[in-house]
């Protein structure tokens, strides 16, 4: 190092933390100036949410009805131009305010039933029903492109089934979705094994859909290409075939023929001629008259080219994908941001309503004692709060309250957390309660049930 | 009886659970001794929101992820 680098040294590196200590601050206070915002957007909120509650509905409920009812409802996400701009473009930040975009990421799920609904109901035209997919196999023989597509399909259909039976709770609907599970695999397999002449699923091996589908698939393409081969050299004539799965399992074939002198024979636009089936070379031959066919060069087609265009495709393919992935994971964040505002808000008018009672307590004259909260004597422990709310989200309510309360308490008894409870006590409490009005709508609502229940316990009523 | 259940113990393991920032989780938690059973359920109540926020949160990150993976 020289001699003024040297001194230069210490300069630098002041000037270095000093324009860190710069770059800290303001970033502190650009951190600040989002807080405010984050918090007079939910003042805002916090006032709206108490005008709501005063209608008796929740705050996530009102949240919950201005995002189905007001926005982006199904209509609005069928119309396909809707769905093409958020799925090419993503969201205009320009034009779309930040509610849009989570409201956006709510409607995801709207937006994927009505693609799953159309995607079946296009299903059910091709295989309308059972028998009609059954009779395919019984007459003659359909092509192998409509058959693979048919197991594409039917595979489609199994997969959606799958995922319905894994959602189900009621038990009499999830039978019928397996049986009709059940049928569509039989059929699938049936199919796969026509056509191929092969025992996907030998007795006593079990298989999964996934495995037997791929391997029917692999069949197909293989005999595909095998007849085309045939054909061709039967013309004496050798072609390249370039194949590949396709994103609904369909697969692509390409043909480049020479001529007998060795040259690629050529559209005329003079571009290498690429063909998509056999009828195609034989028209094209026909019009090229000149072409002797029987003296035509065995040869291959150039393999660069072809992996430049499927390359071109695929990286076309990664590029929507990316697309969409950039558009899922923005309302991702904002939803994660959202919701942790709104869970500090709570918390935070908590506080604010503790605080201020304790205010008014030190006013108070004293002696007026609390009610004091006895920590011992529990039956079984310590209770795991999450896990009792986690229980009561599970129960069915049946609308009716005094029903819906009795199993509240059998269940509370089972647990045994509370030691003995007079049924005939609470139900006469239960029923002051109701008298007091009771807003069962909100019981109803998320936690809401177990709230009741622990007032109940208590005796206090709102 | 009844009131154990929301006992400074339970509450504390809750509060715990929530994950809530430090500022937050250190006032509640240094405040419970005083709260008598009207702010233990407010309270109850207020952490119950917070944590079937948390639920509904992963739920709908899910569906994101989902989506994005089509």
């Amino acid at each position: 190092m020289s001699r003024e680098n040297r001194e230069k040294a210490p300069n630098q590196e002041q000037e270095r933390a000093v324009y860190e200590q710069k770059y800290e601050e303001s970033r502190k206070e650009e951190r600040k100036e989002r807080r405010v915002g984050f918090i007079e957007r939910y003042e805002k909120e916090a006032e709206i949410s108490k005008e709501t509650k005063k209608q008796g509905g929740s705050f996530l409920e009102r949240e919950r009805e201005e995002t189905e009812v007001n926005y982006l409802t199904k209509e609005w996400w069928g119309q396909k131009e809707n769905q093409k701009r958020i799925k090419e473009n993503g969201f205009d930040p320009e034009n779309e305010n930040e509610g849009y975009r989570i409201r956006i990421a709510n409607k995801l799920e709207a937006l994927e039933d009505l693609e799953e609904n159309e995607k079946y109901s296009k299903t059910k035209e091709k295989i309308n029903d059972v028998d009609e997919v059954k009779s395919d196999f019984q007459g003659e023989k359909p092509s192998m492109d409509a058959q693979l597509s048919t197991l594409t399909i039917l595979h489609g259909r199994m997969e959606r089934i799958g995922d319905k039976i894994q959602e189900e709770k009621d038990d009499s609907k999830k039978v019928a979705l397996k049986n009709e599970f059940n049928e569509l695999f039989k059929i699938t397999k049936e199919l796969a094994e026509k056509n191929t002449g092969k025992n996907f699923v030998k007795e006593g091996e079990e298989k999964s859909l996934k495995e037997i589908k791929l391997e029917a698939e692999n069949d197909f393409i293989n005999k595909r290409v095998e007849d085309r081969m045939k054909d061709i050299e039967e013309r004496g004539l050798l072609a390249h075939f370039n194949y590949k799965k396709g994103e609904m399992g369909f697969f692509r074939t390409k043909i480049a023929l020479k001529d007998e002198k060795g040259n690629f024979i050529n559209d005329e636009k003079g571009k290498i001629k690429n063909f998509k089936n056999l009828e195609e070379i034989d028209e094209f031959l026909k019009k090229k008259a000149n072409i002797d066919v029987s003296k035509a060069v065995k040869t291959e087609y150039n393999k660069e080219k072809i992996d430049k265009e499927d390359q071109r495709k695929n990286f076309k393919e990664q590029y929507v994908k990316d697309q969409i992935k950039f558009v899922a994971e923005a309302p991702g964040n904002v939803i994660k941001e959202r919701i942790k505002i709104i869970k500090e808000g709570r918390l935070d008018e908590f506080i604010k309503d503790f605080k201020e009672k304790e205010q008014e307590a030190k006013k108070q004259p004293k002696g007026l004692k609390k009610e004091k909260v006895e920590s011992k004597g529990e039956k079984g422990g310590p209770t795991d709060l999450a896990d009792l709310i986690d229980i009561f989200e599970k129960i069915k309510l049946t609308g009716k309250p005094e029903k819906d309360v009795r199993n509240g308490l059998r269940m509370l008894k089972r647990m045994n957390l509370f030691g003995e409870i007079d049924d005939k006590e609470l139900m006469e409490r239960w029923k002051k309660m109701e008298n007091e009005g009771i807003n069962y709508e909100e019981v109803k609502s998320k936690g809401g049930f177990l709230m009741l229940l622990i007032k109940l316990l208590l005796g206090i009523s709102e | 009886m009844a009131k154990t259940l929301l006992n400074d113990k339970n509450l504390e393991m809750f509060i715990h659970k929530l994950g809530i920032d430090q500022e937050r989780k250190d006032f509640l938690l240094s405040k419970l001794p005083q709260m008598d059973i009207e702010d233990r359920i407010k309270l109850f109540n207020t952490l119950k929101d917070v944590y079937l926020l948390g639920l509904e949160e992963k739920e709908m990150i899910e569906r994101v992820k989902k989506f994005s993976q089509e």
